[in-house]
Formats: structure tokens, sequence, C-alpha cells
């Protein structure tokens, strides 16, 4: 009979299967990272810098990048949220490009409420709330109005900014230094948690909780799993009697909520103030998306990519210090990385997006 | 005088990769300046056919000539070239164009010097000579389907089209549209184009075709002038003078346990198109038994089960389950009390890139979550084990893609889902589409024990003898109505196939 | 009440602001009626800008600066088109990654040639037209003129020809483009690539018709208000004029007031207008948009197709 041999032939390739792909992705995120590493260093070379200053560059940027566990696990904990704010919606199939807009709300209403209540907890359930607020906006009208969500996100992004900008430089200012915000009363701060070998910020933890407590959530909850049913295949999500409308309100209201902490988080727990230019908040949230798709859309896999991204920011700061060179040499590694995981992101995201979309 | 033949497939035959025998060694002959007719049931190669002389698909072996000399046709377009377009039941239109700009689009692809304003003159001249007219200057979304149609058919004759060949046109048409078709049907022969007009109705066949071919099951078993040949063999021959043997292993009697289940008082329900809205539905389903529907696929079948299970609201009538109203339920409301459903297909049904135990808790998760909304994975794990090991699927573990199965496996994933909560009324579609012979068999036995543990089964399917074997009572279904009922012993093959072919 | 100086330099302000807002919508309009959304425009500004710095600097040929600036911005929009079109990624994911690239690139070059962080140095500028108009003279300059013919021509393809019938085809239903015969992925490579030009023109502008340096803030976002202009003129280039004028208004009755404020007296509550007020004003291009968007967004005739990866079957 020629069924036995092939039952043997499909248990080893089942088990191999799962760790092909997690291989997979290893391969392609550890391939995209070199790619814009070569990258970089090329375009330096082409602009004339010497062909060895890269490589110094890159060896500081990596020893002294992740040196500071501590600095670095706390400066990542904004970018894990805005991160997580870009994957939640899209393991239910959508796109949340809001994060920006949703990061600044939830910053600036986390200040306030820590000006004005001194309570940390407080102002970090203000912050999700400002943040969930914008997410649901983005989804009623896409759901309600039909308006493209990433048109109208752009364009929250954009207005927010400088509204933020206005309300910052107009109502928040400190006397005695103009060109920054009152600082968030210690009471409101978020502590350091000694815990001997490690400094640790308490953005961090919450930062880990909230992409365990969302793994959880899309793995192990009826609502997760309804909305990742929703985003892969929406005809098959009806079937099994969930309503596709609910779970995408559900699902941008969530991402908004992440952006919101990350807001939070950024306020309360790192810069302790904000300035009139806005250069402590920019760029978290296209940032968080790139975070995302370098941690293959898996919240553990977030959590990992954001301190490595982090890493990357830090180390071009201290290139910046050591060497003069600016630190932009970092945006533009992260950004050569985030083209090149495009292509490969796109053919998992297109399969799903192709089946039929729900209004 | 002998006419020449303008279109002759020589011994056309397809065979496909996975060992499908699409077409065999069918040869027909079209001439100018007549209306054939392609009859046939589902899966009968009608279309097939047709796309081998479209371009679209290349056969296995055969020839085709055109106008006396063998052509190899590459495409659509090598097939537009030679005056040939075949026009389906989805249009390529773009629907915010206006009914201009689509023919100009088309035009300027075939000759890329034509400016709108000949494009215009080219379609004015036609509309003339046909005796038609359409608004040049709407948009095609604003059109009704009819004239949409019409769009489609003239974009082919100003880009000199000689045979056309037109697949189930009827399908998306409500009859005084039918009726203009035909008038213009008539007037492309009048000035020298042939049709081919692909269909499963008999009466149309009759009405309209000048010469009539049957196919089945991928031959041509039989030709004839449509005056000659009268609708009852043109069904005979569409469905087989056999019966195929009824096979009821294992048949309980009907007995006191009996009751009805389903209860479908004068339904009407709006379906993707005009021949698939259901009108005046009423059925009634016991428990204990499998009631069958025959028909050709989109007569209204998709719609009659998502009624049933939520997914479609009716406009008119009752649903009753149970005794009990249910057509204000939602889906999840309707599996909670006891309906399962298996749809048509594995793309809908299933979810490729999630594993098996995803996938069964799919239409499981309403007694697998504890009360906050938690899964609860060990019971999952059991029960998936056991969908497994009781319905024979092939695969090391539940954690294993659907994707990853074979589709007579992922059938059984479908099936089992659903037959493990014991539901009091399945419904059942295309159950074995598809599927090899022993998986076949094995999914047609767990009906049939579904059956006599007294579930009740709504079994839809296009395979005839499947129905046949399986069924304690068969209705058919016709451009969305109930045109006969009875018994599988009680009715004849003649009978069958006129009710599906609409003359009964 | 306003004297006439002050209204003559305000349109002047406002055509100028006008310009880099019009090329840079204009061209996008036409990628977008092919269905692909370019949010990586800023990027080619940053790229288009820093390019015209540095080889006016070098050859002090501005009109040099801006064909080879253009060409830049051609190739990175073929580059965007073919990643979107030939090998399906994302539109969004890759005009951010484009954005992120062109600062870093901008900063290093900088750097590297200047030893500076935020500007080069003058270079040489185009020549305006002084136009007297009483006792003012209102000051135009040459790119806005081919700003606003580029515009009218962009429409006459998309709306009289068969070429735009063509493209818009691909921009509503790819699938049925497709079937008529049209080469969806060849045409949205080519019309993301000339959106590119259009963007690379605008970044030109900036410094040697504009500013005469650049600077690393110099296009705070016109990228984006550009995008904005799109929807809010409802991807029509004629349309996008008015659009596009009235955000540069915007751009230059700010400026201008910032100004005037000074030099006024004004109540409490509205000092702020002098300082942080500049805020609101850049705010309002894109409040405008969205309440554009919303409310008539049943009657907004974006290509249906925008933004979504075809694939041909």
């Amino acid at each position: 009979m020629s069924g036995k041999p092939g039952i043997l032939e499909k248990l080893f390739e089942n088990i191999a299967s799962r760790r092909r792909e997690y291989g997979l992705a290893l391969l392609e995120v550890s391939l995209s990272i070199l790619l814009s590493l070569i990258i970089t260093a090329f375009i330096m070379i082409l602009m004339g810098y010497s062909s060895d200053l890269s490589l110094v560059a890159y060896s500081v940027m990596f020893s002294k990048g992740f040196d500071n566990a501590s600095y670095l696990l706390s400066r990542a904990s904004p970018l894990i949220f805005t991160a997580l704010a870009f994957l939640y919606p899209s393991l239910t199939g959508l796109f949340n490009i809001g994060g920006e807009g949703q990061l600044y709300v939830g910053a600036i209403a986390s200040l306030i409420i820590a000006l004005y209540t001194g309570n940390s907890l407080l102002a970090l359930i203000a912050g999700g709330l400002a943040g969930a607020a914008l997410g649901m906006l983005l989804a009623v009208l896409r759901v309600y109005r039909n308006v493209n969500e990433v048109v109208a996100a752009i364009m929250i992004n954009w207005a927010l900014f400088n509204i933020s900008m206005f309300a910052i430089a107009t109502y928040l200012t400190d006397p005695s230094i103009p060109h920054l915000t009152r600082q968030v009363p210690d009471t409101a701060k978020l502590p350091l948690m000694d815990l001997g070998f490690l400094r640790l910020n308490t953005s961090f933890l919450v930062a880990l909780a909230a992409a365990i407590a969302g793994a959880f959530l899309f793995y192990r909850t009826r609502l997760g799993f309804a909305m990742r049913v929703s985003g892969l295949n929406p005809l098959a999500s009806m079937i099994a009697g969930f309503e596709n409308r609910k779970l995408m309100l559900a699902s941008f209201a969530l991402g908004g909520t992440m952006a919101g902490l990350g807001g939070s988080v950024l306020v309360l727990g790192i810069v302790h103030r904000l300035d009139t230019m806005m250069m402590s908040l920019y760029g978290y949230g296209f940032l968080g998306i790139g975070a995302s798709l370098l941690g293959r859309n898996n919240p553990i896999g977030v959590v990992v990519s954001s301190i490595f991204l982090s890493g990357l920011l830090i180390g071009g700061q201290w290139i910046e210090t050591r060497l003069g060179l600016p630190h932009q040499v970092a945006d533009l590694i992260i950004g050569i990385i985030v083209i090149s995981l495009a292509i490969p992101f796109a053919y998992h995201y297109m399969k799903a997006v192709l089946k039929v979309r729900r209004k | 005088m002998v006419k020449e033949p303008l279109v002759r497939l020589e011994n056309i035959s397809k065979t496909y990769p996975d060992g499908v025998k699409a077409l065999d060694n069918v040869s027909i002959e079209i001439y100018p300046g007549e209306i054939l007719g392609l009859l046939g049931e589902n899966g009968a190669g009608k279309t097939t056919l047709m796309r081998i002389l479209y371009g679209e698909i290349k056969p296995s072996s055969g020839r085709i000539y055109i106008k006396g000399r063998e052509v190899n046709l590459h495409g659509p377009w090598d097939a537009l070239k030679h005056g040939i377009r075949m026009i389906y039941q989805h249009f390529s239109l773009i629907d915010e164009f206006t009914v201009k700009e689509n023919m100009h689009l088309f035009m300027s692809t075939i000759d890329k010097k034509a400016s709108i304003d000949e494009t215009r003159r080219k379609v004015e001249e036609v509309l003339k000579t046909l005796g038609f007219q359409i608004p040049l200057d709407e948009p095609v979304a604003r059109l009704p389907i009819g004239a949409q149609q019409k769009v489609e058919i003239i974009k082919s004759l100003i880009t000199g089209a000689e045979i056309l060949i037109l697949d189930e046109p009827t399908s998306v048409l409500n009859p005084l549209e039918i009726e203009e078709l035909f008038r213009l049907i008539k007037k492309l022969r009048e000035n020298g184009v042939s049709v081919i007009f692909i269909s499963h109705k008999l009466r149309e066949i009759k009405e309209l075709t000048n010469r009539v071919v049957v196919l089945r099951k991928g031959r041509k078993v039989g030709e004839a002038e449509t005056a000659n040949i009268d609708e009852s063999t043109l069904a005979k021959m569409m469905i087989g003078e056999e019966l195929p043997e009824l096979n009821q292993t294992g048949k309980t009697s009907s007995n006191n346990l009996s009751r009805e289940i389903l209860i479908l008082e004068d339904i009407e329900v709006k379906g993707d198109k005009e021949q698939s809205t259901l009108k005046e539905i009423s059925l009634r389903i016991h428990s204990g038994e499998v009631v069958g529907v025959a028909g050709i696929q989109g007569n209204g079948q998709k719609e009659l089960a998502e009624t049933i299970i939520g997914l479609r609201r009716p406009v008119k009538g009752r649903i009753l389950f149970e005794n009990e109203d249910i057509a204000s339920l939602s889906v999840e409301e309707r599996l909670r009390k006891g309906i399962s459903f298996i749809p048509e297909s594995r793309k809908i049904g299933l979810i490729g890139e999630m594993d098996i135990s995803a996938n069964i808790l799919l239409t499981n998760h309403i007694h697998l979550v504890s009360r906050f909304g938690v899964i609860r994975t060990k019971e999952l794990e059991s029960l998936s084990l056991k969908v497994i090991k009781d319905y024979e699927v092939v695969a090391a573990s539940p954690r294993v893609l659907v994707k990853h199965l074979s589709g007579g496996n992922q059938q059984k994933v479908m099936t089992g889902r659903e037959l493990v909560k014991n539901p009091k009324l399945l419904v059942a579609m295309e159950p074995t589409q598809g599927l090899d012979v022993k998986s076949t068999q094995q999914i047609r036995r767990l009906l049939l024990d579904h059956r006599n543990k007294g579930g009740a089964v709504l079994l839809i399917s296009s395979d005839l003898e499947e129905l046949l074997t399986l069924s304690d009572r068969l209705v058919i279904m016709f451009n969305g109505r109930i045109t006969a009922e009875g018994t599988p012993g009680g009715l004849t093959v003649e009978k069958i196939g006129l009710c599906m072919g609409g003359s009964c | 009440m306003i004297p006439v100086e002050d209204i003559v330099t305000l349109l002047s302000l406002s055509l100028t602001s006008m310009t880099p807002l019009l090329l840079a919508s204009a061209g996008e309009i036409l990628t977008e009626k092919s269905g692909v959304v370019n949010i990586g425009l800023e990027g080619i500004m940053i790229l288009s800008a820093l390019t015209s710095a540095i080889i006016t600097h070098y050859t002090s040929n501005p009109y040099l600066a801006l064909l080879i600036s253009s060409t830049i911005g051609l190739a990175t929009g073929l580059l965007m088109g073919y990643l979107s079109s030939y090998l399906h990624s994302n539109q969004i994911v890759v005009g951010t990654g484009i954005n992120m690239l062109a600062l870093g690139v901008a900063t290093l070059a900088l750097y590297r040639l200047w030893g500076e962080y935020g500007g080069s140095p003058s270079v040489e500028k185009l020549a305006d037209l002084q136009l007297p108009i009483g006792n003012a003279i209102l000051t135009l300059k040459p790119i806005s003129i081919v700003a606003v013919v580029l515009a009218v021509a962009s429409w006459y393809l998309l709306e009289k020809t068969t070429w735009g019938l063509r493209i818009r085809a691909c921009g509503e239903n790819p699938h049925s483009a497709e079937a008529m015969g049209v080469n969806v992925y060849r045409t949205r490579l080519l019309l993301t690539g000339v959106g590119g030009f259009y963007t690379g023109l605008a970044g030109s502008f900036l410094v040697v018709n504009w500013v005469g340096f650049f600077s690393r803030e110099m296009t705070s976002g016109r990228g984006f208000v550009a995008l904005a202009n799109v929807s809010f003129s409802n991807w029509n280039p004629l349309t996008a004029i008015v659009g596009a004028f009235l955000f540069g208004f915007f751009e230059a009755f700010a400026t201008w007031l910032s100004l005037k404020v000074q030099q006024l007296m004004l109540p409490e509550y509205l000092t702020f207008l002098r300082t942080s007020g500049q805020s609101l004003f850049k705010a309002l291009p894109y409040l405008a948009t969205l309440i554009t968007v919303v409310v008539i967004m049943k009657k907004v005739k974006m290509p249906k197709a925008l933004g979504k990866p075809y694939i041909k079957e």
C-alpha cells in the first residue's frame, strides 16, 4: 500500500515545516540587515568618505549602541508600542499608519494628566484612551464613510503634528525655559527598578506587558482568533459567525491604544517633558512600522526588533559623538532595511488582502 | 452547395496535470451565420472547450482550423485576430467609464491610431445595423446588466468579431432582458456573425439555436438540428440514459422519531444574479433524512444554503427551525442552535495559513471557549485529535497547516469538524467535489451515518449520482425555484433532466 | 484697508509657495490615477533639492541642476514603481522607507561636502520675473509658470487623450484594463516615474528658484501637503492648481502675518499668533483635506484600485 511510507515522509515534513518558516523569517531578516549595511557603506564610499570609515562606524554603532542595557531597553519601549500599534491591526488585515498621530495625543494627554494629578497610572490610562479614540476615528471613517484609512491617517498625523506643536507651545511651556514644557512631577514619573545587575525602567516592563498581553489575546482568546481569521479570510470569518465590522473597530482601537501608551511612556518614563519642536516625539510612528516588519508580525519578535533598531539609533548617536559623522547613518540603514523587507512582506500580506474586503 | 465551416475543432482532448480529463476527443464545426447551442451539465466540458477555442487553454491533443487553415492559438489576442471573442458571465468593463470610453479603450489596443471619434462612429454604425440603442455617454455602472452585456457584445463587433462565444449569458438577466438578448443574437446572425450559445437551459436552446451539440462528462454525446429534436431527448442526452445504481446502505426506515427540523415557507431572497434569486421557496426537512437539492450551479442553491445559515436575510417568507422563527438570528446564534454548514469551496470554508486545530476551532468556538473568552486549548487539542482519528485525516498532528493537506483531507477536516458536533441540521454543499474515489466514499458514508443517528442533512450537489445514492427525498432547483420534488426512485431520468433544464 | 504693496507681496509669496506643491501634486495625481500611491514624495524632494544644491555649487549652472535633479526624481519614482508594480511590494512601506532613506542620505552628504549639519552654502539661482503693478512689484518665478503649464498638460493627457484613458483604466479596474489589453505593470511603472520627475522638479525649485541653498528642514512636510492636495482636488490637476494656490496662500499668509503682528498691538489672548499660532496655519491644509474627504467621500472620485497591489492571473 502506497500510504504508509507517505505518512512517514509527511511526519518529518510537518515537523520541519514550522521550523522552516521560522528559519526562513530569520534568514530574510538577516539578509535585509546585511544588505542594508552593505548598501549604506557603498553609498558612503560614493559620497567620498574613506572606505574604512563605514567599518569603523559600524563597529562603534554595534559596540556602543547595545552597551548600556537599561538605557537601551527604556529607549526601546516607545518603539515597541508603536510597533505593536502597527502590528495588531495588521494581524487583522488592516493598515494603521496613524501611529504617529496617536502617539502625539497619547503623549500630550499623559503630560496634561500628570501635571494636574501627579499620578502616573492615571496619566498612562489617559494616554492609552487618547490613542484609542484616535484609532477608533480611523476605523469609523473606514467602516461607515468608506474613507481610505491611509489617506485619513496621513492627514490626521500631519494635522496633529502641527496642532500638537501649537498646543505645546501655547499652553504647556515652562515659563523659565520657553522651548520646553513643564516637567512631569516626580510622583507621576515612571520609576526605575533596581535589579542589581540591571536598572530597568518601568516603561520597558509596561511595553513588554503589552506585547505579552497582545500575544495572549491574539493566540489564546476567541476575540484575537476572530481578528486573525477576519484578516486572513473575511468570508470564512462570516461563516464562523464573526462580525467583521466590529472586529475592525476593535482592532484599530487596540492599535491606537498601543501608540497612545507609547507616547505616555515616552513622556512619563524617558523624557519627562516635551519640546516645542516635537523633536522627542517625531518619527516613532514610522519607525514602529519598520520595527513591526522586522519583527516578522510576531509580538515577541517585535520586542526583539525594537530593541535592535533602538540599538542602531543609539549607536548612531555615538557615531556622531565619537566620529563626528551625522547620526542619520542609522536612519539610512533603517530606511534600506524597511524597503528590502517590504518585498517579501508583501507576499504574506497580499494573499490575505486579495480576498473580498469587508465594508 | 456545401457551406465551408468557419471553425473546425478536431479531436480535442484536455487532461489536466492532476489527472482530471476535462475533454475526450470532441470534434465540432461552426458554420458562418448560425447560432450553435452547446448544452451540458456542470463539468461537462462546455466552457473548457470554448476556452480552448478562445486561446485561453491549450488542448492536450487535437487541432483547430479556422477558415480551413490550422492555427495555434497562444492567447485570447490571437483568437481576436481571427475574429473570435468570448464573453463571460462577469464582464471586463470599467464601471466608472462611459460606454464610449470602454469601447475606445478596447479599440485602442487593437488599432493604436484610432481616435475616440472614429470609435464613436463605428459604434453608432453597428448599433444602427442591429437596430439597438445604448446611451454612449452614460457610465457603465449606471446601466442595467442587460445593457452592460450589450456593451460587451458591441465591443466585440467593432473590433471585427465573426464568432461570438456567449457563456451562460442569460444567468444574469431578467426575462425582459433575455428577450432583448435573443433579438440581438438573431440580428447578429442575420448580419453574418456566428454565435455559440453555452447553456444548460433547454427552453432557451430550443428557442434560439439552429443546431445543438450536447456534451456529457467531456464527451460529445449528441448533435442535431434544433428543429428536429425535442427537449426530452436533449434532457436525456444531457444527464445520461442510464440511472446510476441506487445504493443506500444501512438505510433506516423513517420512524416515529422523525420530526420537522426545518421549515421554509414562501421564501424570497435576493441572489447574486437574477437567476439565483430565490422565489417562493417552500421546503420541509425532517430529522433522520437526507434531502438532496439537484440543479445546475448558479440556480439559487448557494443562496438557499446561505439563507438557512444566516448569511442572507429573506425579503419575504418564514424560516422555522424546530418550530422557532430564526429569521432574525445571526450566524453565530444559529450555530448555537445546531445548524452546521459545509460551504461549497474550500477557499471559503478553510484558512490555509492556519493549522488543523485552528480550522476546527473556526466552527466549534462556541463550546470551546471559557466565560472570559479564553480558548480551552486542551479541549481543542483533544477534539482535533478526535476529528483526525474518526474521519481518517492523513496528517501528522493538528499542528499541520491546512494548506499542506491534500484536497481530500481538507474536505475531511471541513466535514469532520461539523459532524463531530452532531448537528441537528447539516447543510452540505458539494461535499465530495474534486475528490478521489476512496475519499468520496468515506465522506458519503459519514453523511449516511449522521443521518442514521437522527441528524438531518440538506445535501446540495451538482453530482447527480451522489444525490440519487444518498437522498431520501430530492428537490430540483431551476432559476431560483423548486421545479420538482420527489424520491430518487420516483423520478425518471427524463423528468430530472427536464426540471434541471427548466422545462417542467 | 490693506495696502496694495502688501497684497502684491502676499500674491508673490503665494505663487512661490504654490509652485512646489503644484508640481508634486500634479505628478502624484498622474501616479495615483494609474493606481499607485507614492508617499515617498517628501523623500524625493529632499534628494532632488540636495542634488540641485550640489550641482549648482560645482557647475554654477542652475539649469543643469534642474535637469539632473528631475532625473533623480524620475529614477526614484521608477524604483518605487518597479517595487510596487512588478514585485507587488506594499506601497506605503516602500514610500516610508524612501523618506527615511532620503533624510539619511541628505545629512550624510551635507556633512561630507561641507562639514555642516544644517545646510549648504548659497548657490546661484534662476532669475525671477519682475512685473510692476501699481507701485508694487509682483515677483513671478519662471518655474511657477512651468508648474501651471505642466498641470494643465497633465489634465489634458488624462482627460482628453487615449493614453490618459488607458492610464485611468489601470487605476480603476486593473483586471478589466489588462483584459482590454493595457499593460498595467508597465503603465504603473512609467507613471510613478513621471510623478517622481515632477516632484524632483519641485525639490529643485526650492533650491535654485527660491531659497538659494539646501537645508535639511526645507521641505518641511511639503511632500505630505502635496498628498493632501491630491485628495483635496479630487484627483484633478486643474483643481490642484487652485488647491496648491490655496495652501500656498496659507503658508504665505502665516509668514506675512508673523511679520505684521510684530508691528500691531494685539490683545492678550491673541499674542500666541506671533509664535505658536504659525503651527495652526500649517495644520490647515490637512484639516481641510480631511474634512473634504470625509464629507464628500461618496462623491470623491478616488481611483478605485488605488494602493492595492495588482497581480496578474
